[in-house]
């Protein structure tokens, strides 16, 4: 297995788009306000080695993050958090329902074998002035061997 | 560098490489267990060493996969598993292997998610076995190939051998020290390769015929006797041969020594002879062996050499010889002490002298209790492949590879398969080995990993 990003990246694109719940789906961080509706943006947090590897060759976590933003000015103001919570969980539903990434990865590491696990965490955030409802949410991907070892 | 880590290890089962679904190595052991036999007047335990034993416990992942982990290890076969680990994947590097029962495969799932599963291997006949890998992790060949020799032996037995052929010996130049002119004690520890040689065969001399530079030498005659040569004016030759021969059989290692005292007290000079196994305990060899009158002995110019006279072209001898020593006087001080050091690749001489060896002699080593060797056989395209070890004393500069006796494993026609021999445990193995292929009806490709166990110690299975 190797660390083939693109395909992985397409992988979490194609499954936020498969939602249906964003009104735009980023692989970059936003530079202009998002939508008023609900968006994500996808960005990679962190790249290391983990301790099950095989003996011969390092597997990788790869993270992901995935920041979804739901506008303050949305009505009802009541579902606002709802909404992003309901995006959550069609996202956790997703990694769940292919936690292989279509045999992309060893798994999502849903349960956190190799550090957290999968994850979210809902604030608020002010993007060119205006303010999103924003749940960061904690990719965890574990791929097999994905360099070899010697000396 | 000589810490290292454990990163880029392999580790092969039966001849399937499953490195990659093996998380961790529990235990490499092994070693004889103790038998306690402690007397009544100690006041600490005395134990005897018992069976050799050994062990593998491998961590390995869920890999459903055609010749991976679970379908190779949920087999729990109860025929003989070998199993090798090799420290990194470096030519010569350590590695470890074991004929051993897989006694589990006992899976665990967390609740973190991780699935793994336990791997308990117990030796079954031979223990744990040590050894350096001829191959650098797997090895590929697509035809019969001649692999790169992997030196052994650095801390087993040194040697100088010297081949019989003018020019090869070793030599340092004239001293003060050298020129004992009264009393002498030559002791060798010589291994010949024929013990009743063609021609007079010198092990060490100072004893050049150029410019009548003799001063004394000590070498075996045709017969196997050991005979001592001086000279009090370095041109008319005195000699005493040994009347009984040495008695070792070709090939064989034995210390020989002869003494001059130059003058007895009785208006004579005596030569004695003696061999010893040790160096130290030493047996006269025949009788003494009177002059006829007083003596001395020339102080000449000529370099201290050993394996022939006159520089290396007079009574060049063939063996090895590991160690000598020039005394002055009957158990004197020494004045000459070279020993043959690989790690020096030289002869290494406290007295200090500075010794070269010279020509095609050359340094090296052996060991003298045989090896044990293990192949795994991971993959095979072909008719057939025999792949053996080979031993050189050099590294194939002087002394050509040759077949180690014993050290052929079975002919190969389809892997994996994997495999332990073992050859004599008497069996004398040179400095070098290295791994050779060779085919009659042809192969395409072999994949393979072999280690060898060189005993430095004798060992019996």
């Amino acid at each position: 297995m190797s660390l083939s990003t693109i395909d992985i990246r397409d992988a979490v694109v194609t499954h936020a788009l498969s939602i249906g719940l964003f009104d735009q789906v980023n692989q970059h961080a936003p530079k202009n306000p998002p939508s008023s509706g609900l968006s994500l943006s996808i960005t990679g947090d962190r790249i290391g080695g983990i301790r099950s590897s095989g003996l011969a060759s390092l597997s990788a976590r790869v993270v992901l993050t995935l920041q979804v933003f739901a506008s303050m000015q949305m009505e009802p103001a009541d579902d606002i958090d709802a909404t992003v919570f309901g995006a959550v969980d069609a996202l956790f539903g997703a990694y769940c329902g292919d936690f292989t990434l279509g045999g992309l990865v060893r798994a999502v590491d849903l349960i956190g074998s190799e550090g957290t696990g999968l994850d979210a965490a809902l604030g608020y955030v002010t993007v060119d002035g205006i303010e999103y409802r924003h749940a960061a949410i904690t990719l965890p991907l574990l791929i097999n061997d994905v360099w070899t070892e010697a000396p | 560098m000589a810490k290292t880590s454990g990163l880029g290890d392999n580790l092969y089962i039966a001849g399937y490489d499953l490195s990659g679904d093996i998380t961790a190595l529990g235990s490499i052991g092994g070693g004889p267990a103790t038998l306690e036999c402690t007397s009544i007047n100690k006041s600490a335990i005395e134990r005897i060493g018992g069976l050799r034993d050994g062990r593998m416990q491998a961590t390995a992942y869920f890999n459903p996969s055609t010749g991976q982990a679970h379908d190779r290890l949920s087999n729990l076969p109860t025929a003989d598993v070998i199993l090798t680990y090799c420290r990194g994947t470096t030519l010569g590097n350590p590695a470890a292997s074991l004929v051993a029962k897989q006694i589990n495969y006992d899976g665990t799932r967390g609740d973190d998610g991780a699935f793994t599963f336990t791997v308990d291997a117990q030796a079954n006949g031979y223990g744990i076995e040590w050894g350096e890998q001829l191959t650098a992790g797997t090895r590929t060949d697509t035809e019969a190939t001649n692999g790169t020799g992997v030196e052994f032996g650095n801390t087993s037995e040194d040697y100088l051998r010297v081949t019989g052929t003018s020019g090869d010996y070793a030599s340092t130049p004239d001293a003060a020290g050298l020129d004992i002119t009264g009393d002498i004690d030559l002791r060798v520890k010589v291994a010949l390769d024929d013990w009743t040689p063609a021609a007079e065969s010198t092990l060490i001399a100072k004893y050049t015929a150029t410019g009548d530079e003799r001063s004394y030498a000590l070498a075996v005659t045709t017969g196997g006797n050991l005979i001592l040569r001086w000279t009090e004016d370095g041109s008319t030759e005195l000699t005493e041969t040994s009347s009984a021969a040495v008695s070792a059989s070709n090939g064989g290692t034995i210390w020989v020594r002869a003494t001059l005292d130059v003058d007895d007290g009785a208006s004579d000079a005596q030569v004695t002879f003696y061999t010893s196994s040790d160096g130290s305990t030493w047996t006269q060899l025949g009788a003494v062996q009177a002059v006829g009158a007083t003596t001395s002995i020339y102080a000449s110019t000529a370099v201290l050499e050993l394996g022939s006279q006159s520089e290396g072209t007079v009574n060049r001898a063939a063996g090895k010889i590991f160690r000598a020593e020039v005394l002055s006087g009957i158990g004197g001080s020494a004045v000459a002490a070279p020993i043959a050091s690989t790690s020096s690749d030289t002869l290494t001489d406290a007295t200090p002298l500075t010794w070269t060896v010279q020509g095609d002699a050359y340094i090296s080593s052996r060991t003298l209790y045989g090896l044990q060797a293990y192949l795994q056989v991971l993959s095979f395209t072909g008719t057939d492949v025999t792949i053996k070890l080979q031993s050189s004393a050099d590294d194939d500069d002087t002394d050509s590879y040759a077949d180690v006796t014993g050290g052929g494993f079975t002919q190969v026609a389809s892997g994996p398969t994997s495999e332990r021999i073992a050859t004599s445990s008497s069996l004398e193995i040179e400095r070098y080995l290295r791994v050779v292929t060779t085919t009659s009806g042809g192969f395409t490709e072999l994949s393979f990993v072999v280690v060898a166990c060189v005993n430095l110690t004798a060992t019996e299975f």
